[in-house]
């Protein structure tokens, strides 16, 4: 009698400290002193640590198996085949910019009107796939800059450019609508274009950052 | 999707050839009105020639195809949310200015663009059937919710891109190395009131 006493109470306590730990595994401070806390997720972004639930999509994102180029792909700070809505989400409330999402979720449109700017983010599942933007400037000095700065930045991270067409110059480009000044880099599994384009109305720079060839 | 990336077939070339009359001659069938572009210039024609007089039906039929297929790569690969419904949604009815499919489409805008550079009000198409060049574009774009920045997106990446992988001339500008993407192309696109024909509608 006294033994199954003693049993019962073995047994309670070990349901009961096994259910204090379930209950602390999922406190986020707990989660984050375990570094079990996902990247691109908010404080209050739970998720089961035993796999039940729905998981924040940038953690799936990450988790999806595919081949992934090893040598940089620069994406405006994305990483391509990495980042998830989640990482797009959390980037535009921390820019204050609004985003809607289109086609199921599998694109993201987001629209900053302080810069004139707007993106377009698709996903291939939960994996950033492309970004496309298009960024308006109201002279040809402004869209030289931003040509001349984008490409640089690309430039050093992955060399030369593939292909080059047309003058990127502010006064080359102010001579007639239409004018367009373009570069194109293809590297495996990235491609990246800029093009700076007299609108007659302003000018645009578009910019394309996408997987494949 | 794929009728976009249809080859145009030589018989349906030379149908377009017939129903503009000479290609390249300038004196297209007896046209009853004028596009806007019909007035400008390009700077490469030593007569002063409008675009489809300068180009012909020829590279009018070439510049059409070209916008589809990159329009094609950009819906299939890119999934068209930065070209707006008005290619994603061909052939659907919904909203009631999509509801020509996608052979019908490429037909209109090929008239289109014939009419509004300074060619025939008509013409017959690579499918053998007759277009109208003269086309109402507020309805056309009604329901389809193109955005400023979408415009934007389509003429940088999609009708520039056409222009020059077609053959028509981006110099620097100066007669030696002329322009005529901006000197006889552009105005029709870049014009407020055409753009707000299309945009927001």
């Amino acid at each position: 009698m006294r033994t199954r006493t003693k049993m019962a109470w073995w047994i309670g306590g070990a349901l009961g400290v096994a259910t204090l730990v379930t209950v602390a595994l999922h406190l986020a401070p707990v989660r984050g002193l375990l570094g079990m806390k996902p990247l691109g997720s908010g404080s209050k972004s739970a998720f089961c640590p035993f796999g039940y639930g729905k998981q924040p999509a940038a953690t799936t994102a990450r988790r999806a198996p595919r081949t992934i180029p090893t040598s940089p792909r620069p994406a405006l700070g994305f990483a391509l085949d990495v980042s998830g809505p989640a990482d797009v989400a959390l980037w535009a409330r921390a820019h204050g910019i609004r985003c809607t999402a289109q086609h199921g979720g599998s694109v993201v449109e987001c629209a900053d009107s302080a810069a004139a700017t707007t993106s377009w983010f698709r996903f291939d599942g939960l994996a950033l796939a492309e970004i496309q933007t298009a960024r308006r400037s109201p002279d040809a000095r402004g869209v030289a800059t931003a040509f001349a700065l984008t490409t640089s930045v690309i430039s050093a991270v992955i060399g030369a450019p593939m292909t080059f067409d047309g003058s990127a110059s502010a006064d080359d480009l102010a001579r007639g609508a239409l004018r367009q000044a373009m570069v194109e880099y293809r590297r495996p599994g990235y491609r990246a274009v800029v093009r700076a384009t007299n609108m007659g109305d302003g000018f645009v720079l578009t910019e394309t950052y996408a997987t494949g060839s | 999707m794929q009728l976009f990336l249809r080859l145009t077939t030589t018989l349906g070339l030379f149908g377009v050839l017939g129903a503009c009359g000479a290609a390249g001659d300038g004196k297209p069938d007896a046209p009853t009105a004028k596009g806007p572009g019909a007035v400008l210039r390009c700077q490469s024609s030593a007569s002063g020639a409008n675009a489809f007089d300068t180009y012909g039906a020829t590279a009018f039929v070439a510049v059409n195809e070209e916008i589809f297929t990159l329009v094609g790569t950009e819906v299939t690969t890119h999934g068209a949310s930065n070209l707006g419904d008005s290619f994603g949604k061909i052939g659907s009815g919904n909203p009631a200015s999509t509801t020509h499919d996608a052979a019908t489409f490429k037909g209109n805008l090929a008239a289109f663009l014939v009419f509004a550079y300074g060619g025939p009000t008509e013409i017959t198409y690579t499918d053998g059937k007759t277009y109208a060049g003269e086309q109402d574009m507020p309805t056309a774009h009604t329901g389809l919710n193109i955005t400023a920045a979408q415009y934007d997106y389509f003429i940088a990446n999609i009708v520039v891109p056409a222009l020059i992988n077609k053959g028509v001339k981006h110099g620097a500008g100066t007669a030696a190395d002329p322009n005529d993407i901006s000197s006889c192309f552009a105005p029709v696109v870049t014009d407020p009131s055409f753009k707000a024909s299309i945009v927001g509608k």
